[in-house]
């Protein structure tokens, strides 16, 4: 039944994309009765067209005006009529022509020729395709956010919250900032931190982040975009990019000129604590043209709002964030550009933000606080050259990644009074990526590269009473990981462009007991894997597209060493997704933009982090999955100062257990993955005064209900819940002043059945949403 | 009971290290201004396709088209060369310290001004948007006015036409401009913009063009577009494009 509904939407979505007629592209035109030369000149940079003549007598007749919003065809036909010409559009030109002497297209109805139009300037362009393709003409489900200064003040000190907040499509797990695992469309392995690759790549900019750590929540200042891109992305993102790929996209160093960003706000959560967060950035030429340095610090504290009975504490988990990047750029000259920088962000949560089911809402009774810190460093240097209309692009950097957890484990089998469990994992990374491409979607294009990374963790477990930890074990993993890819892009009619690509990994590793004695006592393994992918995209109209795609992306398979030093095999995993979706205007130039995509996906193996009833982590396959999803996306403006925007995400899933002694049951939805979320909002903008603007903001956001994890005693409710976020900004040039209330009505909702997992099986444990929380902000440029 | 929280002090000192290279970075920041402005004279380029805004210290700005390559002299910020390219100059008027462009051995001096230049190997054209400009070559100069344009030709000679100051510069918005044009010229401005060269078949060069063409995008799209606009069509060999 499922499964035929899921039909049911591709063909609905497919009707939808066929019956779209191509020119429904309306321009607002404003063009007076002229002279035809006259009036052409302002059709053409009204359209962004190409448009003329070389005749001086037609240049020099009586054209009719032109005012309204209308198609381009349209458009011609009101100027021309009654001047003797007429029009023929091919090949995205358009040439006018004496209507009697010639008249081969007589006013062609059907809406097979559209101009195909060149990228405009102002067009969002994909960075994370590689080839700088046009988000109007990307064969694929991506999600940019552009992040406005507004946006940097009021959300800035958030990392991938602000962006869960904005996308149904992303999920996440909610043990608290700086220790989630992210999940997208859907794909999600399990709800448990673990060894196993993540199943959402994540970058800044062309800089990988992490292998198999959970996201480090990195903050969003000085960022000036999010691009989402869905979907497996084997091709071009390699392993661990299952779900798709999250990229932070900082804003660069800028030779123009020294400026300077600075935000402060003060911070409120009700029945809880108070905090804030302030920020400072610099760019500061320091050679002019040559040498540019953009540097930003953070600090914010996130206020708690979860008291501990037993412990007598309030507000426990409350969030620090420390942070700061620094970028160098430098241009060589010879269209050489280099970009140095670092980043360094540390964030300690007191206690875990889990409360107890059992107990007064916002309580919690633990033996211990339960804190945890996550230290992020990053080193890296990019190196762009332009070469001839091609592009070569390296990127190299350097991550230290350390993340120290803290449990209550009381209750340990074996055990007896109060047991602290301490977990202290640490992550070295050197990654490395250097590509060639040649960028131009619609004359197809190719990107080419090799990548290689090479990840070391080190993880040590204590558990003992407080004063007398003992070492349950320690660990270590080496990964190394090397891969060529490549993708071509061919234009089979001027409209419908072909893709292929492919990746081909190897992976090796190595991983085992590290002894006091002896070094190491390893095991190893080896894999050889090649990932394909193929899309399809048909330009409907200028700013609209439509395509499908199939994909693939794998985790190579790996060591699970237990504790007790057993290695245990897991079996590489691998997910195939056909997806099939449109994206119809752009709302910078539209009234009305819409995206819709329908993907359906099989999960082989699916490789998942789970713990065992003791509470210790273990990485096994789980079976075999498969996920239909929907998603949504639109935005009208009616006038100018008002914006509605609506955004969905449904999906069904399920999964088949192989493993029947391991996991007793026979199929059930993907952990963690909501059916349905949505997420509304409404801005309005207005200008009081010269330089003086206000903005409003609404959302309500629906996260459905799911599941902490396949099969009982884990398989604990959670979600389904509306939250409601109310803001208002005044923009007074160089200063603005911002108030924001999330979660406005206060609602009571668990995120997440997980905070603790040596006694999550007793089946108490919830994550509440944040109460209200008051913020208010002022920030300033220079 | 052991201590429940381990003092925060590492914590507060972090914060407070944040706080003070935040400050530190305001600091420097104004301190740095008034000591950035004397930088001594450099350039700037652009590659096809590239448009670039340079704010010069006393608020005038140059936009800079692509392939383009400009320099901008020493302490006051009032003196520049175009060395090759096309440019945009939104000049704040100072009597005291006029700006001036040097194009080779002539020079443009402002008299409250934006215009925009077009300088390749062998010619020159100097066309006025706002304002007035005074050209001077050798013991020669003129004064140019807004709507007037000044095209230097390879032969040396000097010819002042007219052009509507909204179809000067229209570069900027990824569109060109004409009105009776001949089509060679238009090709000329087309290979500028787009890296590539494009010539014009002899029957249609002197072709007066009247028109808007659109030049974001790649020459592949646009040499076509505009050929098959005038009822040409457009043939390429190597980075060659002929229009016939």
């Amino acid at each position: 039944m499922r499964v035929r509904s899921a039909e049911r939407i591709i063909a609905f979505a497919l009707l939808l994309a066929l019956s779209t007629p191509a020119a429904a592209a309306p321009i607002p035109f404003d063009i007076r009765a002229d002279t035809l030369g006259q009036a052409l000149i302002a059709l053409g940079q009204q359209a962004h067209i190409t448009i003329g003549l070389t005749d001086p007598q037609a240049a020099a007749t009586r054209s009719r005006a032109v005012h309204g919003r209308m198609e381009l065809r349209q458009a011609l036909t009101k100027l021309l009529a009654g001047t003797g010409y007429t029009f023929i559009i091919r090949g995205g030109a358009v040439r006018i022509v004496r209507a009697v002497a010639e008249r081969p297209h007589p006013m062609p109805s059907s809406p097979k020729v559209h101009p195909a139009r060149p990228v405009a300037s102002e067009e969002i362009i994909v960075s994370a395709s590689k080839q700088h393709v046009a988000l109007t003409q990307f064969g694929g489900t991506v999600q940019v956010i552009e992040l406005s200064r507004s946006d940097l003040s009021r959300v800035g000190a958030q990392g991938s919250e602000a962006i869960l907040a904005r996308l149904p499509v992303l999920a996440s797990t909610s043990l608290g900032p700086g220790r989630d695992k992210l999940y997208i469309r859907g794909v999600a392995d399990s709800s448990f931190n673990g060894p196993s690759q993540s199943i959402v790549g994540l970058y800044l900019g062309d800089v990988r982040l992490t292998y198999n750590a959970p996201d480090p929540d990195l903050s969003l200042y000085d960022m000036d975009r999010v691009e989402l891109l869905e979907g497996p992305q084997g091709t071009l993102y390699g392993n661990g990019s299952l779900g798709g790929i999250l990229r932070l996209v900082p804003k660069r160093p800028d030779f123009a000129g020294v400026s300077g960003f600075a935000s402060a706000g003060g911070v409120t959560t009700s029945h809880g604590g108070t905090g804030g967060d302030a920020s400072g950035m610099l760019n500061l030429p320091l050679v002019a043209n040559k040498v540019v340095l953009r540097a930003v610090s953070y600090a914010s504290r996130n206020p708690g709002y979860i008291d501990d009975i037993r412990l007598d504490r309030r507000d426990i988990n409350r969030t620090d964030t420390v942070g700061g990047r620094a970028a160098l750029r430098i241009d060589p000259g010879d269209d050489w550009d280099i970009e140095i920088g670092v980043l360094a962000q540390g964030i300690s949560g007191r206690d875990g933000q889990y409360a107890l089911s059992t107990l007064p809402p916002l309580k919690r009774a633990a033996n211990f606080a339960q804190p945890f810190d996550n230290d992020y460093r990053l080193g890296s240097i990019t190196v762009r050259k332009q070469l001839h209309g091609m592009e070569l692009v390296s990127a190299t950097s350097l991550v230290q990644h350390d993340l120290e957890t803290r449990f209550d484990a009381t209750g340990f089998p074996g055990t007896s009074g109060p047991q602290l469990f301490v977990e202290d994992l640490g992550i070295t990374m050197i990654s490395h990526e250097t590509r060639l491409s040649r960028a131009n979607a619609r004359d197809g294009g190719w990107v080419g590269g090799v990548s290689l990374v090479h990840d070391i963790g080190d993880v040590s477990r204590k558990l003992g009473p407080a004063n007398a930890l003992v070492s349950l074990s320690r660990l270590r993993n080496v990964l190394t990981e090397a891969a060529v890819f490549g993708q071509y892009s061919h234009p089979l009619t001027p409209r419908l462009l072909l893709t292929v690509g492919g990746r081909m990994t190897y992976n090796r590793e190595a991983g085992g007991l590290v002894d006091e004695a002896a070094d190491m006592n390893e095991s190893k393994r080896e894999s050889l894997r090649f990932t394909p992918s193929a899309a399809m995209t048909f330009q409907l109209a200028r700013r609209s597209v439509a395509y499908v795609r199939f994909a693939q992306a794998d985790r190579a398979g790996g060591l699970a060493i237990s504790d007790g030093g057993t290695v245990r095999r897991f079996e590489t995993d691998s997910l195939t997704s056909m997806e099939a979706g449109i994206r119809l205007g752009q709302l910078s130039r539209e009234r009305l933009a819409f995206s819709a995509s329908v993907s359906h996906a099989r999960w082989k193996d699916v490789q998942a982090d789970l713990i065992d009833p003791a509470g210790l982590p273990f990485t096994a396959n789980l079976g075999d999955g498969r996920i239909n999803g929907f998603e949504m996306e639109a935005a009208w403006r009616p006038v100018r100062e008002l914006t509605f925007e609506l955004a969905t995400f449904v999906n069904e899933s399920s999964i088949h257990t192989v493993d029947s002694e391991l996991f007793p049951l026979e199929g059930g939805d993907l952990p963690n993955i909501a059916d349905a979320g949505a997420r509304g909002s409404v801005q309005f903008q207005r200008q009081l005064g010269p330089g003086v603007t206000l903005g409003l903001t609404g959302s309500v956001r629906y996260v459905g209900k799911s599941r902490l994890a396949v099969g009982d005693p884990l398989n604990l409710k959670q979600g389904g819940y509306a939250q409601a976020d109310v803001g208002a900004r005044l923009d007074l040039g160089r200063i603005g002043v911002s108030l924001d209330v999330t979660n406005a009505a206060d609602v009571r909702g668990n995120r997440f059945s997980l905070g603790n997992p040596f006694s999550v099986t007793q089946g108490n444990q919830l994550t509440p949403l944040r109460p209200r929380t008051l913020r208010l902000g002022v920030d300033a440029t220079f | 009971m052991p201590e429940v929280y381990p003092k925060s002090t590492p914590r507060l000192r972090r914060l407070a290290l944040a706080v003070a290279v935040a400050t530190a970075f305001a600091l420097v920041a104004f301190l740095w201004q008034p000591w950035l402005q004397p930088a001594p004279g450099y350039q700037i380029a652009t590659v096809q396709g590239e448009h670039r805004t340079v704010q010069l210290a006393d608020g005038s700005s140059v936009a800079l088209n692509g392939n383009s390559r400009l320099w901008i002299a020493s302490a006051n910020g009032r003196e520049a060369e175009l060395l090759r390219g096309e440019a945009l100059f939104n000049i704040r008027h100072n009597a005291q310290r006029p700006f001036v462009l040097r194009l080779g051995d002539d020079r443009i001096q402002d008299l409250g001004t934006v215009f925009n230049v077009v300088r390749d190997r062998q010619s020159l054209k100097v066309e006025v948007v706002e304002g007035a400009v005074s050209y001077r070559r050798g013991g020669n100069g003129l004064q140019l006015n807004a709507g007037q344009t000044l095209d230097i030709l390879p032969t040396g000679d000097a010819a002042v036409g007219r052009k509507r100051p909204s179809a000067i510069a229209s570069w900027r918005a990824g569109q060109l401009v004409y009105e009776g044009v001949p089509v060679a010229e238009v090709a000329k401005d087309l290979g500028r913009n787009l890296g590539v060269t494009v010539s014009v078949a002899p029957g249609r060069a002197l072709q007066p063009f009247t028109g808007s063409v659109h030049i974001a995008g790649h020459a592949r799209e646009v040499v076509p577009q505009f050929a098959s606009t005038i009822g040409a069509r457009a043939r390429q060999s190597g980075g060659d494009w002929l229009i016939e």
